[in-house]
């Protein structure tokens, strides 16, 4: 018995070993061609700006929908924030998705709603459209009540109702830039194989906003938000970016996505049963453009922005990580098939696997070996100086990844203006890897525990 | 057994004698953290580099401002204007004159335009720079100069040009280099017609003879023979309706036709009622619908058939855009109530009518 302890102690340990090894060559690969991929896309800046006639000459009509369940309280902020983005031809969707609270009532007076009609464009199944109105102050914003069915579904509907050959899914709680869909909508107009294009999130938390749009840009107060501003900074830069270049970008956020209309009706519209409905849907139209051999294309921009609230309690910034961990297992698994299949491309060679091994197992075989070294430590099996020196090396490398991304975003855009900022962001490249990763990795686990028990729940 | 994997353990773990693993974490600490210190002192140099760049830019523009001002207004001389200023052939410096090009129309944007083109030197070594992003930067300013006859003597014109290249060179007025461009255009298979007709359309219509000479060849793609409707259209060039019986009879493809039949309708050709009427019966929607739309634009009067007609078409977009223009164009025929009441898209016409 004792025997077979060691010998999967032993194993384990190799495999922790190749998996830390693996992992930041991953890491290593991503940020260069990010880098690069960063670098193009400066120079195109340069001279394509977001009011750029010529561009916006040829830019397609886009439809914005926001589902909403009882956002009473921010509904009106958001609505009025995307009414002023700058764009040729859009128009607005909220969608109430049978709000218990006042949110219809105060949509109604606030836009002087009148019941209109909108003919229906697809019929993915829903639950049913109470009501459509049409605001008489603002002719390009309507509002469709419908019985509650959730997030997926409220989108769902919205896509049905959607007049443009472009929609973007917005969550009400997101703030656009006011040129973000005339940033994000590029793609589609220099690449007609462009299915989806999507931009970068930034944290909100403590950033000062007028009317809807951001005026002074700080680094959040709260330590928790400080996190999650320098993990949003290495995800979208390093990963989402080089993901982008290898066209193989999984996740497109829910938050903010630009969709070809017609593709994601064939394709079957937002998955009800799924908890991360934005994910499931990019690796399904992965799936079906490379099965029906339809040319495709799914970008990531990284200057189209949103900004976004992130939760400042441990206990919500749990459920958000037990959700997207769970959003991840529900759309790799329901997507297993794809896993090394070269019709799939890089999709399926490179993005599934490394979804598969390092976002989906990662954390538990992160959490275990922390399990594995404090045990060998305590039956005299390992040395401190060992376990230190091995955690050393796997924070440097971590913050080494994270300044990084830093560097990144000075090269680029800059938007966290003063020295300060700069000397948090570093600081909490440092500190977040003394608790903070860990119990990142915690929360994964209990996600997958959950998922396991199929506990789904969105709202 | 048992001895063999302790051993390895303590090994593997460094406990023994043998410290080779802990020797090469110790490497990887050192190197990672070195690694890292360089980083974070890029990072801090990046940071103060900005911040001086935007300090001198501001202290520039407010020196450039009042110079540029006056040259738009008209009270100094491009010459005199250009001899005050001392980063005349920085690119910041062209960089913030397009700001104002940009934003102006008439004499006050011709008189900074000749402003700039007092650089065009530089600009022209600038498109044979190694460096992409300059030859690129360069490239932008001298189309906003409408100096694009630069381009022939550049670098990048005698490899296959990008399509910013093209974008860039829009404005240019000699010929044989409009023709390259041209040309040109028609090679980048997966960007948007729509793009590409404006970029056309921006070049004039020293282009109408070769757009009709693109459209008689039928080796041409569906793609490109798009691109040329879309751009005659663009254009507003009436003369090209000419082969619209050829077109509308010998193509096809559904695209090709609704986008003939959008030109008549921008067009607004009378003559071609009964060329158009057809198509309010064929069987792709995307033609019915632009067919409904170029009918209704042409017509005086519309029968009660013809109303039936677009309030029954099995596509609801096709009644939509109908009762749009209808209620924007034309007068309605009397029509019974109890034929509205069997249209099958009643409600549209309704919230037309009332």
């Amino acid at each position: 018995m004792t025997e077979f302890i060691f010998r999967s102690i032993t194993v384990f340990n190799y495999i922790v070993f190749i998996y830390f090894i693996t992992l930041n060559l991953w890491y290593f690969v991503l940020n260069i061609i990010a880098y690069r991929g960063l670098k193009k896309h400066m120079l195109r800046l340069k001279i394509t700006k977001s009011d750029d006639q010529l561009l916006m000459k040829s830019a397609p009509p886009v439809t914005l929908l926001t589902p909403a369940f009882n956002e009473s309280e921010n509904c009106i902020t958001s609505i009025q924030s995307l009414l002023k983005i700058q764009y040729p031809d859009m128009r607005i969707l909220f969608i109430n998705d049978g709000s218990t609270d006042d949110t219809l009532e105060k949509m109604i007076d606030t836009f002087q709603m009148e019941k209109a009609f909108l003919p229906q464009t697809s019929n993915l199944e829903t639950k049913p459209v109470k009501e459509i109105y049409r605001s008489k102050t603002h002719p390009d914003l309507w509002l469709i009540d419908k019985e509650n069915g959730k997030k997926a579904d409220a989108l769902n509907v919205g896509i049905n109702y959607c007049q443009t050959p472009l929609f973007c899914a917005i969550d009400n709680d997101s703030m656009l830039e006011q040129d973000s869909i005339a940033r994000v909508v590029i793609p589609f107009i220099e690449d007609t194989r462009t299915v989806v294009s999507g931009g970068i999130i930034r944290i909100a938390n403590d950033c000062t906003f007028e009317n809807g749009h951001i005026t002074k840009v700080d680094i959040p107060k709260n330590l928790l938000a400080k996190f999650q501003v320098m993990e949003y900074l290495r995800a979208f830069y390093s990963g989402r970016l080089a993901w982008d270049i290898l066209n193989a970008s999984l996740i497109i956020s829910g938050a903010f996505g630009l969709f070809r209309h017609s593709v994601v009706v064939a394709a079957g519209g937002y998955l009800h049963k799924t908890i991360g409905e934005d994910m499931e849907l990019i690796v399904r139209l992965h799936k079906y453009c490379a099965d029906n051999k339809i040319p495709y294309k799914i970008r990531f921009i990284p200057d189209p922005i949103a900004w976004t609230e992130g939760p400042e309690t441990l206990k919500t910034l749990g459920r958000q990580r037990d959700r997207w961990q769970r959003g991840l297992l529900d759309s790799i698994l329901t997507h297993i098939n794809m896993l090394f299949k070269p019709r799939y491309g890089a999709v399926g060679l490179l993005a599934m696997p490394y979804f598969f091994i390092y976002e989906m197992i990662g954390p538990l075989i992160e959490i275990m070996g922390y399990l594995i070294f404090f045990f060998l430590i305590i039956i005299g099996y390992a040395t401190w100086t060992y376990v230190l020196a091995f955690l050393l090396v796997a924070v440097i490398l971590g913050v080494c990844l994270s300044v990084f991304s830093i560097i990144l975003e000075e090269l680029s855009f800059h938007r966290y203006p003063k020295f300060r900022h700069l000397l948090q962001l570093i600081a909490v490249a440092i500190i977040e890897n003394i608790g903070y990763r860990q119990l990142n990795s915690w929360w994964r686990i209990k996600g997958t525990w959950s998922f396991m028990k199929k506990k789904q729940n969105w709202y | 057994m048992f001895e063999s994997i302790n051993i390895f353990i303590k090994e593997f773990l460094g406990q023994g004698d043998d410290r080779i693993i802990l020797f090469i974490l110790i490497i990887m600490i050192t190197f990672f953290f070195l690694i890292t210190v360089i980083l974070f002192i890029i990072a801090v140099y990046l940071r103060i580099l900005n911040r001086s760049r935007k300090q001198w830019e501001n202290k520039k523009h407010s020196i450039w401002s009042p110079i540029i001002l006056g040259v738009m207004d008209g009270s100094l001389n491009p010459r005199d204007a250009f001899s005050q200023i001392k980063e005349k052939h920085s690119l910041s410096y062209l960089l913030y004159l397009e700001h104002y090009i940009d934003l102006l129309k008439g004499k006050e944007k011709d008189r900074l335009i000749a402003l700039g083109r007092l650089s065009i030197k530089k600009l022209r070594k600038l498109l044979n720079c190694l460096s992409r992003e300059k030859r690129i930067v360069a490239m932008h300013m001298i189309s906003l100069l409408h100096s694009e006859e630069e381009f022939i003597r550049s670098k990048d014109d005698k490899k296959k040009p990008s399509l910013i290249h093209l974008r860039e060179m829009r404005f240019i007025k000699d010929l044989k280099g409009k023709n390259r461009i041209f040309n040109a255009l028609f090679s980048f298979p997966f960007v948007s017609p729509v793009y590409i007709s404006n970029i056309l359309a921006d070049m004039g219509t020293d282009i109408i003879p070769w757009l009709r000479k693109v459209l008689r060849n039928k080796q041409y793609g569906s793609y490109i023979h798009l691109i040329t409707i879309e751009t005659l259209r663009r254009l507003h060039d009436a003369g090209s309706l000419k082969v619209t019986d050829d077109i509308l009879n010998t193509r096809k493809d559904p695209v090709i036709l609704s986008a003939w039949l959008r030109f008549i309708e921008v067009m607004g050709d009378k003559n071609f009622m009964n060329a158009v009427y057809p198509f309010i019966g064929h069987p792709s929607p995307m033609v019915r619908l632009a067919a409904v739309q170029a009918y209704i634009e042409i017509s005086d009067i519309l029968t009660p058939g013809e109303v039936a007609a677009f309030f029954n078409d099995p596509y609801v977009m096709v009644a939509v855009q109908a009762s749009k223009k209808i209620r924007s164009n034309i007068i309605l025929p009397h029509i019974p109530i109890d034929d509205i009441n069997d249209y099958r898209w009643q409600e549209i016409f309704r919230r037309m009518v009332y």
